[in-house]
């Protein structure tokens, strides 16, 4: 048996009993999965909760307030700065307005302000991101006198005519007939040929997770007491 | 018999002997490095000693499989680089597997916390967070993983914002991930990004790969195993590729038979009518 303490040995076995109950599941929906299932949200939620607490409202908020209020070091430039943290641990605490009834309007102004600051940064970080990068990758060289005839055949070419041919599916301001409706119908072909590419990497994805709890009921638990299956150096 | 009448659960158990033979066989088929990860291992290869860099480590236990590889393989890697790394988060249950990967693949060589590396730990905030880092990492973490006070960390002096860091490599399970990464830091900064991230997103961002804004992408368990290869550290990823391998070609013949079952009744359905 492994060298491991006792703890240790309640943690390995409680993640194998789960692994199984949520595995249960395949069968047939039932209680044994339900009380899995209801574990893992529950422990996962208590885990962020005391996690953010300690990684960001402590060194983030608590710590700079208390160096201000109780006449610590504060580099020079920063008091002012430090003095705005008041703001947002105000709309944080008006989060927990929602838990009153008669107040509960105040969160609103919180999630104002995080809707609108969360918009506005993606709004100018979408736009460069997808509106200019990527259809500036979409301008391609497909002068075959650099020498790279495959380059311009296998990748360049299908790129130029996918976006053009794609973006003619999606036109709906004209009824798709003749040339247009050929050319919608030709975006059809690479829309799907991206589906099954989503498909066979979501294939993937799961039979992956599926060898990772492999991987852990026998290289990790099943090892620890038979020593039959060690798991790679 | 009519497929169509066929308990799922059948194929769920052969689904299972399928994948659970071959991992107990421990087959395990040469692996051919995609020109994807090679993009990726020579890019940090070729940093310069004294380099910075920084590895998000954005994923949780749920995606483990993929991702506890990649990460592995990255730190093997990096252990035996003269470089500098800086440790993110932004994903709050990602703080364990990244310190397992420090303690199996980093720490061996020889690397000392605080000089060779700093742990900042998780933030919440996603796009935020990542903006902020782009006018200082020091006000957007001011301590490590450890409550240390990041201006006390020899590793960071001289690094004030993202604009002080040579490469990015980000390992992304979702969102606040890659997207955000490239949305907030990339596409404002332009330094060198790279991404491994879950099977389920990587058909997503192939064409930042192709648009020059990532240097390369690893995806899922294969992406994994390729770095594996690459490191020349075998582990999870090009193990777990032998019955992968099965699991995906059982799949394609359960199409064909699926296929076949469909043009066999809808023929006899035609007959009928």
């Amino acid at each position: 048996m492994a060298d491991l303490v006792w703890y240790q040995h309640v943690g390995l076995w409680v993640a194998t009993l789960m692994t199984l109950a949520i595995f249960t599941f395949l069968y047939k929906d039932n209680p044994i999965y339900k009380m899995a299932e209801h574990v893992f949200v529950g422990v996962a939620a208590g885990y962020t909760v005391a996690y953010l607490f300690w990684s960001a409202f402590v060194p983030n908020l608590y710590r700079p307030l208390e160096t201000l209020f109780t006449g610590g070091e504060i580099e020079q430039g920063e008091v002012f700065w430090t003095w705005m943290l008041l703001i947002p641990a105000l709309l944080g605490a008006l989060f927990f307005a929602r838990f009153h009834p008669k107040y509960g309007w105040l969160s609103r102004w919180s999630i104002a302000f995080m809707v609108g600051a969360y918009a506005g940064l993606n709004l100018t970080g979408k736009f460069r991101l997808d509106l200019m990068l990527q259809p500036a990758a979409t301008f391609v060289n497909l002068n075959p006198a650099n020498g790279h005839w495959n380059q311009v055949l296998i990748y360049d070419l299908p790129i130029l005519l996918g976006v053009l041919v794609c973006l003619t599916y999606f036109f709906f301001s004209k009824p798709h007939t003749g040339f247009i409706g050929v050319t919608a119908r030709t975006g059809i072909f690479f829309l799907m040929a991206a589906f099954g590419a989503s498909f066979g990497y979501t294939v993937m994805a799961r039979i992956s997770l599926f060898i990772g709890r492999l991987q852990f009921l026998f290289w990790e638990f099943a090892n620890t007491y038979t020593q039959w299956f060690p798991p790679p150096t | 018999m009519n497929l169509a009448k066929l308990d799922r659960r059948w194929l769920y158990v052969v689904m299972a002997v399928v994948l659970v033979v071959p991992f107990m066989a421990r087959i395990v088929f040469p692996i051919v490095p995609s020109d994807s990860a090679r993009k990726i291992y020579d890019a940090i290869e070729a940093l310069p000693d004294g380099s910075v860099i920084l590895v998000s480590a954005d994923y949780d236990p749920g995606s483990e499989a993929e991702l506890y590889p990649m990460n592995l393989a990255l730190f093997h890697q990096l252990g035996q680089k003269n470089v500098k790394m800086i440790i993110t988060q932004l994903w709050p249950q990602a703080g364990p597997l990244v310190k397992d990967c420090l303690d199996k693949a980093y720490l061996p060589h020889g690397k000392k916390e605080g000089v060779d590396f700093v742990n900042l730990g998780y933030k919440p905030g996603g796009l935020i967070l990542i903006s902020k880092c782009n006018e200082s990492i020091l006000k957007a973490f001011p301590e490590d993983v450890n409550g240390t006070p990041v201006k006390d960390i020899p590793v960071l002096k001289g690094i004030e914002s993202s604009n002080d860091i040579d490469f990015f490599m980000i390992l992304s399970a979702g969102t606040p991930g890659i997207r955000e990464w490239l949305e907030q830091c990339q596409s404002q900064i332009g330094k060198p990004m790279a991404s491994g991230m879950t099977a389920v997103s990587a058909p997503d961002f192939f064409q930042y790969e192709n648009s020059g804004q990532l240097i390369g992408l690893l995806g899922g368990l294969r992406g994994a195993a390729d770095y594996e290869a690459l490191v020349g550290k075998p582990g999870r990823g090009v193990l777990g590729m032998g019955p992968q391998s099965f699991g995906h070609l059982l799949i394609i013949l359960f199409i064909v038979i699926g296929n076949i079952g469909y043009l066999i009744s809808r023929q006899k359905a035609r007959r009928a009518a």
